[in-house]
Formats: C-alpha cells, sequence, structure tokens
C-alpha cells in the first residue's frame, strides 16, 4: 500500500469516526411499522408482467404504423412530384407518345437553309412560337418557311413549304 | 444561544468507536451476503430503516418529508425486492431507491435550492441527550453533529449524497455509482471534493472561526 493511499484511508477513517459520532448523538428517529410497510405494499397495484408486454408491443406497433403512414405520405408526394415534372421526349408524331400529351414545351432545333446538318450545335436555332402551326390531327407542327399566314390550316403540306428536319433530343 | 468551539478527540481517544467505525466502514451488519428477497429485506428493516431515515433527512433538510419518503422507500423496496439482481447488496440497493425517492420529493415539492439552513443552537438541543455516556463524549457527539452538519449545508445535493453514502453509510464506490447512476471516476471525484469540503469546516472550526 502506497503511502498516499495509507494517509487517506486514516484520513477517511477519521472522517467517518466523525460521522459515527454524529449518528450516535442525533435522537433516535422513529421509522414505520413494518406492518404498515407491508400492507401498503401489498395494497399498491402490482404491475401484470404481461401488461408490460402488451405495453412494448402497442408501443412497436404505434411506430410501425407511423413509419407506414410517413412512408405512403412521402410515396405519394414525390410520385406527384414526378408526375408534374414529367417530360415527354419524342419526336413529332411519335405513336408512343401517349394520347393528351402536352407539346408546349417541345421546340424542335432546325437549321437555317444552308446550314449544316441539324443537331451540330451552332447554326441551329430554336423554332419560334409564330412559326408552330397546329394541324388537322392536332399535333402542332413546326414549319421554317410557312406558305400561309394562317395557323389553323386544314391540310398541313398546303400551309408550310419546309419542314424542319427533326433531330431526336 | 451558540456552542462554543470544541477540540476534536482523535479517533483512539474514546473505547467502542473506531471499531464502530469499522463497522461502518465494511457497511455495518447489512455486509453479510444476504439473499436479496421479502424476508431478507424484513430482517433487515429494523437496523436499516433508522438509518435510511437519516440519509433521507439529511437529503431533504425536512424530518417530516423524510419520514414520508422513507416509507415509500421501504414500500417500492418491498414490491421490487424480488426483481434485485443476485450478488447486489441489499441495504446499498435500499439507499438507491431512497436517493430516487428523494428527488421525487425534491421536484415534487418545488425544493430543488433547499438546503440545511439549522442553525447551531437548533442542533445542539435536537442531540440526543443520553445520561449514559460521560459529559466529554456526549460534548464530542454534539460537536460532531455542528461540524457535519455545517459541511452538509455547503454541499450541493448530489454531492451530499455521495458523501453521506460513503462515510455516513459506509457504501463502496462501486455501490454508490450504482446508487446515484454515475461513473465509478464520478463517483470518486464527487466524493473527494466533498471531503475537502469537510475538512476545510473542520478546520475553520477548529481555529474557531463561526
Amino acid at each position: 500500500m502506497s503511502r498516499e493511499r495509507w494517509l487517506d484511508e486514516a484520513l477517511e477513517a477519521s472522517e467517518r469516526a466523525l460521522f459515527v459520532r454524529r449518528a450516535r448523538a442525533l435522537p433516535s428517529p422513529s421509522v414505520p411499522d413494518l406492518g404498515a410497510i407491508l400492507a401498503a405494499a401489498e395494497a399498491r397495484p402490482r404491475r401484470n408482467p404481461g401488461m408490460r408486454a402488451r405495453a412494448g408491443a402497442l408501443a412497436v406497433l404505434s411506430l410501425v404504423a407511423a413509419a407506414a403512414v410517413l412512408f405512403v405520405v412521402t410515396a405519394s408526394a414525390l410520385t406527384k412530384h414526378e408526375r408534374g415534372t414529367r417530360a415527354i421526349l419524342a419526336d413529332e408524331g411519335d405513336a408512343s407518345v401517349p394520347l393528351g400529351a402536352a407539346w408546349t414545351s417541345y421546340e424542335p432545333a432546325v437549321c437555317e437553309p444552308g446550314a449544316e446538318e441539324p443537331g451540330s450545335g451552332d447554326a441551329c436555332v430554336a423554332v419560334p412560337a409564330s412559326l408552330l402551326i397546329a394541324s388537322s390531327d392536332g399535333i402542332p407542327r413546326a414549319c421554317v418557311e410557312p406558305l400561309e399566314p394562317a395557323p389553323n390550316a386544314d391540310d398541313f403540306a398546303l400551309t408550310c413549304r419546309r419542314e424542319p428536319e427533326m433531330s431526336s433530343p | 444561544m451558540t456552542v462554543p468551539p470544541l477540540r476534536v478527540l482523535p479517533l483512539s481517544s474514546e473505547p467502542g468507536l473506531a471499531e464502530a467505525v469499522d463497522a461502518e466502514a465494511d457497511g455495518g451488519s447489512w455486509a453479510a451476503d444476504t439473499p436479496c428477497d421479502r424476508a431478507a429485506l424484513t430482517a433487515l428493516y429494523a437496523e436499516l430503516a433508522p438509518a435510511v431515515r437519516r440519509f433521507l433527512r439529511d437529503l431533504l433538510g425536512d424530518d417530516a418529508l423524510a419520514a414520508d419518503a422513507l416509507q415509500e422507500a421501504f414500500v417500492r423496496a418491498f414490491r421490487r425486492v424480488e426483481t434485485v439482481p443476485r450478488g447486489t447488496r441489499l441495504a446499498a440497493w435500499v439507499f438507491g431507491i431512497a436517493r430516487n425517492v428523494s428527488l421525487e420529493l425534491r421536484r415534487a415539492r418545488g425544493r430543488a435550492r433547499r438546503v440545511l439552513v439549522e442553525d447551531d443552537a437548533r442542533l445542539a438541543c435536537r442531540v440526543a441527550d443520553v445520561r449514559a455516556r460521560s459529559p466529554e463524549t456526549q460534548l464530542l457527539d454534539r460537536e460532531a453533529v455542528v461540524v457535519v452538519t455545517r459541511a452538509l449545508a455547503h454541499l450541493p445535493e448530489d454531492r451530499r449524497a455521495a458523501l453521506l453514502l460513503r462515510l455516513d453509510h459506509g457504501l463502496s464506490y462501486d455501490e454508490i455509482a450504482r446508487a446515484m447512476g454515475w461513473s465509478l471516476s464520478k463517483v470518486k471525484v464527487e466524493i473527494f471534493r466533498a471531503r475537502e469540503v469537510l475538512r476545510a469546516t473542520l478546520d475553520a472550526y477548529r481555529g474557531g472561526v463561526p
């Protein structure tokens, strides 16, 4: 045993002696009758062990239900978001495009006469809205050189001298 | 009326005290490897209950509150005694329950900042009048009450509980850690600091500083 530890133990013993003296000096406190304590312990409703298990199971089920609701809400929000922003990339007249699909954002890149190959970049320009002509089948089509100013001609071929060469996006 | 400063006699000056201190250090008669069941707690009650009440009174600073807390602590102890893990010393376990009950009562009654404020004169009056003891012993005992109570009043509640469990009730550091819900190192630090306060109070008392 080290000297420090021996000294500490001696010191603690003297401090403990102080507490022993104090305990001896204080008037002996009265304590409740053991019978009363036991009766109170018996009278208090005991926790049913099965009840705790049931409470645990209920808590787990509640958590699972909350997680499921959260999952459904999140998935629903994501699906809605996807639907709202989904773009259809297709050429005009593409049969795979679902009915009712909007073409509003479709502005095919076309090239001015005499330019390089369509889709190469520099010489291509977007078709302005004024050149979009809705044909009889309801599908708007772009026309580089319209023959008539009327935008709703029955026969697209009669209204457009030259259609833009399409490039797949 | 104030109690005049008295000299503190060394431990060996009084026959029987050293043995009592040793017994306390070993956990008194609670140290026996008793099984943790209702019968064991029943057998322990008469000896343990006064110590637990003293502990609660030191923590709560109120006799009536300590009596309520004692009853609640033992009611809980008797209801749960069958769940005590093997190898646990029953007395240390009961002190842990008592400590929890004292915290609950303190919170319930809004006494979080309460400290022991009894003056020395009142304490001196509370000291047991045991005629069988010599006048000198009675004087020294009274002195111990004053010094210890002064020191306890300067300690925060947690540190006071740890010091009491160690020096007054003889729990080991491990048992205190379990009772307080602390790590072993925290227990050692808290008790070390509490003992510093106790020593400072004792030094001040020896020097006649009130």
